[in-house]
């Protein structure tokens, strides 16, 4: 469709639009156990990219860009290493836990948090030890994948996204639009054509009324 | 008891809006000590003709249009009979036609005519905004037209505001001139140069739960009439004067009002701009957010309407909270271009800059925001279309944060009456086509014609797809047109005395 029309639009805008880009900024607030911070991986696009400790007000950065063919990519974030005895109760309640509460996820520029893109483009799934899932059975708690942004038992975020990001987050927001979808992309390149017909009879007309 | 007089509007207008004028002009005629009732025809016409299908409504209502051939079909006809035993069963001594737009205009006249035929004792009165403009495309098409005389008729209503009936028939008062016209509110009520003030509409005979509402029914509301700015391609200023407003007080207890009475929370301002004044909009801002902060959000007031960006040094940093608080559900904004050089020469007051400063406060207040554009304004060069590419791709970070919900392009820049573009034309080196008002050329930047525009426009739109910007129902309207008018152009480039 519009595709065949594409080399019209000057390069200096596709350059601006940055399509290929991804870059990512995570931040989350972290609790440490006993001075044992969580352990994290971020994996994009099945590449680990970070592996270690989320400390305090952790912050983490990476970019990259996709090839401009790949139509979607995968965003993990996967807290692990989480011990049954990281949680301290005392009467019931809860006096110390190991975690993290997800602050913000940027991607090109784009807070996912705060406009609530992240919460459809996947869930976080817990991975719970046995003696866990009994206890959570026990008092009733639900083990289900959600969408929370506190990140106190280990799983994984997944999030999947079709690439290029910014249009899939454009996508994602203008789908409550009425859109037709089909014969409007045909009528884009009809009205081209048109205009070079129209063009060619102009210049036809021009070169019969020159002076001869 | 019959009223003095029964309002109504006609077909073909929009189902998911209520005919403001009619609550507005029985609000004022009960202040004036006589009786009124409203009417909706052309609600009627989706409820009895249309079986309350929306999707019908778009096909039968079609021979109302401009420009489409006019037949009268069975649903026509039998509209005209329930409207007649709707208003001899009311029996008002006066039946009042708002005709906001030039879609109403068969219909008004099918209406007023079968009303003379069968009831000959009712005065006809005409008013609103769809009868200063012009009549070619409307009644194109339209036999009735010709028998009375009605694009005269029409032109002399434009320049003498007369009533209908006293240039048809001979028979009216003029006295309800006074009481019906554009004029009325202003006539009835004090006012001043720049402020008006008028009663609360009353809605108590619209059927609310029939029409076909988006998301959630809304009310509307006008708290200012005409424009703060004088852009050159509009004609607002032409055709409703000097800008004025009624206080921002005034416009804050009728909202609450009309919310309360009605139980509706959403409000649509038909103003050309709600922040035309600033300190008057900067008032009702408070007042409502005020009132929504002691409610619980089901309980709060939303509203839309068109805004104008302004610069940043003018406007008070804390006004933006206040926007959201007041329960803001989108802003309407004409950004026109990404050239600065293209909204000087559209006198728009504002720089791509000042569009793009507030769209950062919106985006920062979760304030959502739809962009109106105008490709192939007479002085845009491609190196200031290309800007204005910058400009809309600057916007895909909001679209994508939901900041921007929708960027319309509208049509490529036509040049009709009523214009300043149109008046300036000679001083502005720009040629027009007397028939037709998409194809004018600019001496001074000769390389921006028709089939430019045109290809100006696909470029654009081909950008939107990749952002992912929605096409709307509008919007492939819009591209429809485009593809209409280059086949009357290519008609003509091979007509051979073209």
């Amino acid at each position: 469709m519009s595709k065949n029309l594409e080399h019209l639009v000057p390069k200096k805008i596709w350059d601006l639009l940055a399509l290929d880009r991804f870059d990512l900024e995570i931040q989350a607030k972290c609790h440490e156990f006993d001075s044992k911070w969580p352990k994290i991986q971020i994996v994009v696009d099945n590449e680990i990219v970070y592996d270690g400790e989320a400390v305090d007000d952790f912050t983490f950065r990476f970019s990259k860009s996709f090839p401009v063919d790949q139509q979607s990519c995968k965003l993990d974030i996967i807290y692990h290493s989480k011990l049954d005895t990281d949680t301290r109760v005392v009467d019931g309640e809860i006096v110390a836990n190991q975690g993290l509460d997800i602050k913000s996820i940027t991607i090109n520029n784009i807070d996912i948090v705060e406009s609530k893109l992240m919460f459809e483009l996947g869930m976080f799934t817990m991975n719970l030890s046995p003696a866990k899932k009994l206890m959570f059975k026990k008092f009733n708690i639900n083990t289900e994948p959600s969408t929370t942004l506190g990140l106190y038992e280990n799983g994984t975020w997944e999030m999947t996204m079709k690439l290029p990001v910014v249009s899939y987050f454009s996508e994602l927001h203008s789908r409550v639009e009425v859109v037709e979808a089909g014969p409007w992309e045909k009528l884009i390149e009809e009205i081209y054509r048109r205009a070079e017909i129209c063009a060619q009879l102009e210049k036809n007309q021009e070169s019969t009324s020159l002076p001869r | 008891m019959p009223p003095d007089i029964l309002i109504c509007a006609v077909p073909a207008r929009h189902i998911s809006r209520l005919p403001a004028a009619l609550s507005i002009l029985k609000a004022c005629v009960q202040s004036a000590g006589m009786s009124a009732r409203t009417v909706d025809f052309n609600l009627e016409f989706l409820k009895n003709q249309c079986g309350k299908d929306h999707v019908k409504f778009e096909d039968l209502s079609k021979p109302f249009e401009p420009r489409v051939e006019f037949t009268y079909t069975p649903e026509i006809l039998s509209w005209l009979d329930d409207c007649i035993a709707y208003i001899k069963n009311i029996n008002p001594r006066w039946l009042g036609i708002s005709v906001e737009t030039p879609y109403q205009h068969r219909a008004t006249i099918l209406l007023a005519q079968r009303v003379r035929e069968q009831l000959p004792n009712i005065k006809i009165v005409l008013g609103a905004y769809g009868l200063k403009v012009e009549t070619q495309a409307s009644l194109q098409n339209f036999p009735m037209a010709k028998s009375i005389d009605l694009l005269n008729m029409f032109d002399q209503f434009i320049t003498k505001h007369q009533l209908a009936d006293q240039m048809i028939y001979g028979d009216a008062e003029s006295a309800i001139v006074e009481l019906l016209s554009e004029g009325l509110a202003t006539s009835l009520f004090p006012s001043t140069k720049t402020s008006f003030s008028s009663p609360t509409p009353d809605f108590d005979d619209y059927d609310l739960k029939n029409y076909v509402w988006h998301a959630t029914p809304s009310l509307p509301v006008t708290g200012s009439k005409s424009c703060v700015r004088a852009c050159t391609f509009c004609s607002i200023p032409h055709h409703f004067g000097r800008f004025r407003t009624r206080t921002g007080e005034q416009i804050a207890r009728e909202m609450i009002e009309l919310k309360e009475r009605y139980n509706i929370n959403r409000f649509e301002f038909t103003d050309s701009l709600v922040n035309g004044s600033q300190s008057v909009f900067t008032e009702w801002v408070k007042i409502i957010a005020k009132y929504n902060q002691e409610r619980d959000p089901v309980d709060q007031i939303t509203w839309l309407g068109q805004y104008i960006c302004k610069p940043q040094k003018i406007i008070d940093p804390g006004l933006y909270a206040l926007i959201k608080q007041s329960g803001v559900a989108c802003l309407i904004i004409g950004a026109e271009s990404g050239s600065d050089e293209v909204l000087k020469a559209m006198n728009k007051k504002i720089t791509v800059k000042d569009i793009l400063d507030e769209l950062e406060q919106f985006d920062v207040h979760r304030i959502q925001t739809q962009f109106l554009m105008l490709d192939g304004f007479y002085n845009e060069t491609w190196e200031r279309y290309v800007e204005t590419l910058e400009f809309i791709a600057c916007c895909h970070k909001y679209i994508a944060s939901g900041t921007i919900t929708r960027i319309a392009m509208g049509l490529p820049l036509h040049i009709e009456n009523g214009i300043a573009l149109n008046d300036q034309a000679d001083e502005l080196n720009i040629v027009l086509d007397p028939d037709n008002i998409y194809n004018w050329t600019c001496t001074d930047n000769p390389d921006n014609t028709l089939l430019e525009r045109i290809r100006r426009r696909v470029i654009t739109q081909v950008l939107l797809n990749k952002m992912s910007v929605p096409l709307t129902a509008n919007g492939i309207g819009e591209l429809k047109n485009v593809l209409e008018q280059l086949k009357v152009y290519e008609q003509k480039l091979r007509t051979p005395s073209a």
